[in-house]
């Protein structure tokens, strides 16, 4: 048979396996990744860490399962479970690393800790059957997320069965998962990637980007035929934003792979065609115990957006605007102990071709928006309205999108604790387009009091019957409007 | 003696079976673009009879869903949430790209008009409606022509009050109105207001499609069914048709059932493994997930006329677009392009009339064209390159079906025209459950029909 055609089943293969996971990675016994299934920006950089973490600390045997959550040791944010397994097909052992990600802690923090539980590698299943005692030690730490133990319990049932799946696929037809194809599957990645790079223009180009919260990225970009290499050299140490090497890895080949556009499962083939170098110190490579939430939310949005704009300009082609795409995020924490997380995207920016998209997260796959009626039937609070945030996106050629506008009455009192993507700085319009507006949060009392947020982050009480009017950041246009 | 009709229609062909006595005496399929439906039946009846009753199962209508030719739909939605629809819609591609793009809504998202009324998650009523505002909404609605509406209220399924209010007003003024019903145990707004959204905008279409096949037997006398999702006559009743356009699995399901828990139809214009034994509360469509209890039913990624052409890995591959039955296949004489239905007809000539010469050969020409031009099909036969492509094809679909068979399942059953060719090739790779092989593949749909109707072949 062809060997274009095996490489495709394998790359079928691997994808049913991945399928049933929110993000997941496999690892040959040589140590490289097959195939990653990704969700966010940060999963692309850190499985193999992940991975290996496990694995220096642990022997891993098939159907035990190490957890661990800490951003340091591969993980993402504390809200983040991963999860390696290893499992035996013929004389190839594999590990399998998944992730489940549960409701994150907004707290404004000075250390890690402060963000929720940190796990390091902790093995918590053997011969697949879950040490119950570990689990509960962990939900018993106060800032442990609730429902670990049925999650766990239920994703541990789809874990076992797609690698019984996959062996008892394995069993039968051996071919597909030969150290042969599995090389040859690598390679061709490799190789296809790399001429796409090779028929694109080379050269380099420096961007410097400022946050509102004082960090300053300076990034040079360089296009060369051995690949796409990012220098962060010159960025700022934090102010407030950190964001782990590998997880500025996973953001600069996010930017990357949406510029592509190339629709194929990652693998390790990719990987040695984006190089990324963060100077340590920096705030791009930041040090245990530096805290991350904020940094993934924030500045690996507009990282990955930058990797973007600056692949366009060195290439000339496929521009794209800033993105609004941080967040605006809200957390009601009410004395029962429920925790209402609201994350509203921003508008997408414009490009030389199509207007941006309201209302989306750019950088992550998780689509899924809440039902008005689940929120109201879980939280005591009820949604006054929640849509477009209406001519909020940039004016131009092409309008950046509209972000959006959700008005929440609280009914018993709670702690409302927010981050506010672009409070005070508008996304910028390109070539001659308006930017967007910036995000905004108004607090309605009763009493027809009204008070206006104007900090990018912070925390405030609630009482009973205050209404929340937030509204996140619109994107920019795109190329100067028809007269 | 009496005659039975039973009718399956799809997107671009329609199988037609007349029963005498509960045994299968005709059974024909017309290509409809060639042969409109209603015209195609007439001739059929004239041939062979007019039956006393008619039973149609159609998913026809998904035509118009992918032509988006909804028409002037309004809807009437909880006040503050006129927009919320549209933030629910997909948003593709599912990867990381710079210009990605929401779904465009089916209905115009200016005709959207929201009601200050509220009901709660406990079904109490927290504003009552306002008739003055109804009034308000009933001009400018008539103003704008609108001639159907949607009532989508939050918490409906709670509390019927303002939906049983809202409706009975506008059908008191002259609108087509449609307000399903909602399942008590529904925990989120959107696919039933997405539900009624489809109903509407394929009403006008459902019409016309059931007097096409009322005018094929002109003033005579048949009783005519329209199948919902389950098995129900649905013609009277436009808040059915979405899950109409599901019967056909419903029927697949009830027809096999006792042979197996799972079916692998491979049928002329679909490819999908359905659950006899399971359901999902949900179906999904293109603008997200449709409220609607069917068997549990994946869509293969491997469907007949998918395209062929160059893919990532090099050589060719099955791309995802799906190019239909109209113009067709390049066997068919008139496309340019090659699709799954060419290859598997050069290998096994699929049993369908439309089938030019001059097609297949242009066909065997384009292949001859892609060895030479594609770098890793160098040096292969057109013969070899079939053959290899067809082991794909089972490869693909055996990884497909062993990891997204139900847990439970132990039997398959394959069945649809396509089956009889691929069984062997697959029976080799199929694992888990056993895989056995319909004796009616090639007549499948028609008999679903009968059967569901206690008839038999």
């Amino acid at each position: 048979m062809s060997s274009f055609l095996q490489v495709t089943e394998l790359s079928r293969l691997l994808t049913e396996l991945l399928s049933p996971f929110e993000s997941a990675a496999l690892m040959n016994s040589e140590g490289q990744l097959l195939g990653i299934k990704y969700e966010t920006i940060t999963d692309i950089g850190t499985f193999g860490t992940c991975i290996q973490t496990a694995k220096k600390y642990f022997q891993i045997k098939e159907g035990d399962v190490v957890l661990s959550n800490d951003p340091y040791s591969g993980g993402t944010i504390l809200s983040v479970m991963s999860l390696v397994t290893s499992f035996q097909i013929a004389d190839q052992t594999f590990y399998l690393a998944f992730r489940t990600r549960f409701k994150p802690r907004m707290a404004n923090s000075k250390r890690l800790e402060d963000e929720g539980i940190r796990i390091p590698p902790t093995p918590i299943a053997s011969q697949r059957k879950i040490n119950d005692a570990i689990i509960e030690a962990i939900s018993s730490h106060p800032q442990a997320p609730a429902g670990m133990a049925p999650r766990f319990a239920e994703r541990f049932q789809v874990l076992w069965r797609q690698i019984d799946l996959l062996k008892s696929w394995a069993t039968k037809s051996p071919g597909l998962l030969h150290k042969n194809l599995q090389k040859e599957f690598l390679t061709e990645t490799q190789d296809r990637i790399s001429r796409k790079i090779l028929d694109m223009r080379h050269g380099d180009q420096r961007f410097d980007l400022h946050f509102e919260t004082g960090e300053v990225i300076r990034m040079r970009t360089e296009i060369r035929n051995d690949g796409i290499h990012f220098d962060f050299a010159g960025s700022s140490n934090s102010q407030r934003l950190f964001l782990t090497d590998a997880a500025t890895y996973g953001t600069c080949m996010a930017g990357v792979l949406a510029f592509l556009g190339e629709d194929f499962l990652l693998n390790e083939g990719m990987y040695s065609l984006v190089t990324v170098t963060t100077p340590a110190g920096c705030f791009l490579n930041a040090r245990y115990p530096a805290p991350l939430f904020e940094g993934v939310a924030e500045a690996s949005s507009v990282l990955a957006a930058a990797v973007v704009q600056s692949l366009a300009s060195i290439t000339s082609s496929r521009s794209t605007g800033l993105n609004g795409a941080i967040p605006t995020i809200l957390a009601y924490e009410f004395e029962s102990g429920k925790i209402y997380f609201d994350g509203m995207a921003g508008g997408a920016g414009a490009s030389s071709d199509a207007a941006g998209v309201d209302g989306y997260f750019l950088w992550s796959l998780n689509k899924l928006q809440p039902s008005i009626e689940e929120i109201e039937r879980l939280y005591p609070l009820r949604l006054l309205q929640s849509g477009i945030r209406q001519a909020s996106g940039g004016k131009g050629a092409f309008a950046g999108g509209n972000g959006v506008l959700r008005e929440t009455e609280v009914h018993e009192d709670c702690t409302l604790k927010w981050l506010l993507g672009h409070r005070n700085t508008q996304i910028k319009g390109l070539k001659g387009a308006t930017s967007g507006m910036a995000s905004e949060i108004t607090v309605l009392k009763p009493s027809g009091d009204k008070v206006s947020l104007t900090e990018s982050r912070g925390e405030m009480r609630l009482q009973k019957g205050d209404r929340v009017i937030a509204a996140s950041a619109g994107g920019g246009g795109f190329g100067k409007a028809a007269e | 003696m009496a005659l039975q009709a039973y009718l399956q229609v799809g997107l671009s062909f329609a199988e037609v079976g007349l029963f005498e006595q509960n045994k299968l005496k005709v059974h024909r399929r017309f290509y409809l673009p060639q042969e409109p439906l209603g015209t195609a039946l007439k001739k059929f009846w004239q041939e062979h009879g007019l039956p006393q009753s008619l039973k149609v199962s159609s998913r026809f209508l998904e035509k118009i869903l992918d032509a988006k030719l909804g028409g002037t739909v309004a809807q009437v939605v909880t006040a503050g949430f006129e927009t919320w629809a549209i933030l629910r819609q997909p948003v593709l591609p599912n990867r990381f790209d710079i210009k990605p793009y929401r779904q465009e809504p089916l209905a115009s998202q200016e005709l959207i008009f929201g009601l200050s009324e509220r009901v709660d998650c406990n079904g109490h009523v927290l504003k009552s409606v306002d008739i003055n505002e109804l009034e308000f909404i009933n001009s400018k609605l008539k103003l704008m022509g609108v001639k159907r509406v949607c009532v989508n209220l939050l918490f409906s399924h709670k509390n019927t009050t303002h939906q049983d209010q809202v409706a009975k007003y506008f059908l008191e003024q002259g609108f087509e109105v449609l307000a399903a019903p909602r399942s008590e145990t529904s925990m989120d707004e959107m696919p039933a207001w997405r539900r009624n959204v489809i109903n509407a905008c394929l009403s006008g279409a459902f019409t016309e499609h059931i007097d096409d096949i009322k005018k094929s037997w002109g003033e005579a006398s048949v009783e005519l069914s329209f199948l919902g999702r389950t098995g129900e006559d649905v013609k009277d009743d436009k808040n059915h048709i979405a899950g109409s356009l599901f019967s056909w699995t419903t029927q697949l399901a009830h027809a096999l059932r006792p042979q197996a828990d799972q079916v692998l139809y491979l049928g002329l214009e679909k490819w999908s493994l359905i659950s006899t034994q399971h359901y999902s509360e949900h179906w999904q469509s293109p603008w997200g997930l449709i409220e609607g209890r069917i068997p549990f039913t994946k869509q293969l990624d491997l469907q007949p006329t998918q395209e062929m052409n160059s893919g990532f890995w090099g050589g060719v591959h099955f791309s995802p677009n799906e190019l239909g039955y109209e113009p067709g296949p390049m066997a068919f004489g008139r496309a340019l392009k090659p699709t799954v239905f060419d290859v598997v007809n050069e290998k096994y000539k699929a049993p369908v009339s439309q089938i030019q010469p001059n097609g297949a050969q242009k066909f065997r020409d384009q292949l001859t064209a892609m060895i030479k031009n594609i770098p890793e099909l160098h040096g292969q036969s057109v013969e070899k390159l079939v053959q290899s492509l067809i082991d794909h094809m089972v490869q693909m679909m055996s990884i497909e079906c062993h990891f997204k068979a139900h847990k439970d399942s132990k039997k398959t059953i394959l069945t649809g025209l396509y089956a009889p060719y691929f069984y062997e090739l697959l029976k080799k790779k199929w694992l888990g459950s056993e895989l056995i092989l319909d004796p009616s593949s090639a007549e499948r749909e028609v008999c679903s029909l009968a059967e569901l109707a206690g008839g038999t072949l």
